[in-house]
């Protein structure tokens, strides 16, 4: 990361000098990616899944079930429901995973998809129990779960874009910082910041829109 | 003027202050406009995301999962009818198996698990080197006509580094890296295609170091031998 990073400053320094081509400087087209690496470790899993065993299974469970989780916790505000929710979907997961299809969507959302099936569930036994003379609940206090699973989603690839953009988009989205002043801040040339804010930007869009589109 | 560059359009989207031109030019171009109000839907939601939004679930309920689903092996197996003329004791060795499997746990039991022709070419216990404590298990699958390796171990030291699953050859003379283990002491990965399990037997995990060596620390933490 540090060496593509040097090379690109390099070279910014020597186009501003006016320098001519710098064949001896070896650019790589792009500072490396580690979340394109988990991608497609993910990619992989979820291959995996509909036909792999236990062991498979419990690598899914440990990549996704913090989605299933939180995502069952902020709409239920109760953490042994949304532990409930989490087993009943991760036991229903692996009961149906052969109909699981990679081509057809994403694994993520598939989950989520179970999740939210089980979340209305409870919420709905809930509506049940209550005093039935009470006027049906607004569920002003539950954040409706499609809310919450796009915070979720969110979340879960600000966690994975790498370093230095994690860092870079932690400043531009809570310290409100230019990319100027990021760029100041991390010695980073303007341009790598800006370059990395767009494809984290992108990336982060085109996830979501992958793994919500399977609601 | 011409369309806003994507680079400018992220910029704007988080919040820096767009250029005369390129303000006019958001209001009056359709294409530009959407794009950046994707993104800015983007940045609306991550500045909503709290610090503790993504947390995992208690231990207990992954050993509650474990459990559910080795009773459904064990149960779909006993409840199954019995044809006539059935291979004597097929049924209660499921069962067995299962019952086992269930305390096993880990690619034992998912070996034993299995209803469908197992697909498990071997498997191993990996057994702790040193001062290690921790233990698991090594399984090669055959996943799509893909061979993978399938690992799950317990216990593993605490690491300011990262662990690295590899194969070694039988003289740990020569080795192939094949990838890092998971936050969950888990990982499936794919083998290089023409490697052979009887070159490289032994599935060996290394504590690494973040010291951009790509080489094995000589730190190994549990190894075992899959079976030719």
């Amino acid at each position: 990361m540090n060496g593509a990073s040097i090379v690109r400053l390099d070279v910014e320094r020597m186009a501003r000098r006016g320098g001519g081509p710098i064949m001896s400087v070896v650019e790589p087209l792009e500072p490396a990616d580690p979340a394109r690496d988990a991608d497609a470790a993910d990619a992989r899993l979820a291959a995996a899944f509909p036909t792999g065993g236990e062991p498979t299974f419990a690598a899914v469970y440990d990549r996704w079930s913090p989605l299933v989780y939180s995502t069952a916790r902020r709409v239920l505000l109760d953490s042994h429901e949304a532990a409930d929710v989490t087993q009943e979907v991760f036991v229903s997961a692996w009961r149906s995973r052969a109909s699981f299809d990679p081509a057809r969507g994403s694994l993520p959302g598939w989950l989520l998809t179970i999740t939210r099936r089980r979340v209305a569930d409870h919420l709905e036994r809930r509506t049940r129990q209550a005093d039935p003379t009470d006027t049906p609940a607004e569920d002003s206090a539950h954040a409706p779960v499609d809310e919450a699973v796009d915070r979720i989603l969110i979340a879960d690839e600000l966690g994975r874009l790498g370093e230095p953009p994690a860092t870079i988009m932690r400043l531009a989205f809570y310290e409100q910082m230019t990319h100027a002043e990021i760029a100041e801040a991390l010695q980073l040339p303007l341009g790598t910041v800006k370059s990395h804010v767009r494809r984290s930007l992108q990336r982060l869009r085109d996830r979501w829109e992958v793994d919500r589109g399977a609601l | 003027m011409a369309h806003c560059d994507a680079q400018t359009l992220s910029l704007i989207a988080i919040g820096e202050e767009p250029s005369a031109d390129e303000a006019l030019h958001l209001v009056t171009c359709d294409a530009c406009r959407r794009e950046w109000e994707s993104l800015r839907a983007v940045v609306d939601v991550a500045r909503d995301v709290d610090d503790d939004e993504l947390m995992p679930p208690p231990a207990h309920v992954w050993a509650a999962i474990s459990e559910e689903i080795a009773a459904d092996a064990a149960g779909a197996d006993a409840g199954n009818v019995v044809p006539l003329r059935a291979k004597r004791g097929f049924a209660p060795w499921i069962a067995a198996a299962a019952a086992v499997g269930l305390v096993l746990g880990g690619v034992g039991g998912a070996l034993l698990m299995r209803s469908t022709p197992p697909e498990i070419v071997a498997s191993v216990a990996l057994e702790p080197l040193a001062d290690y404590t921790a233990t698991g298990n090594a399984a090669l699958e055959v996943v799509d006509g893909t061979e993978m390796l399938a690992v799950d171990v317990t216990g593993l030291p605490a690491t300011d580094g990262y662990f690295e699953v590899w194969l070694l050859a039988p003289d740990a003379s020569s080795m192939i890296a094949l990838g890092t283990l998971g936050p969950g002491e888990t990982a499936v990965l794919p083998l290089p295609a023409g490697v052979s399990l009887a070159d490289y037997p032994v599935v060996d995990i290394s504590a690494e170091p973040y010291d951009g060596d790509p080489a094995h620390s000589t730190d190994s933490v549990v190894r075992g031998t899959l079976p030719a």
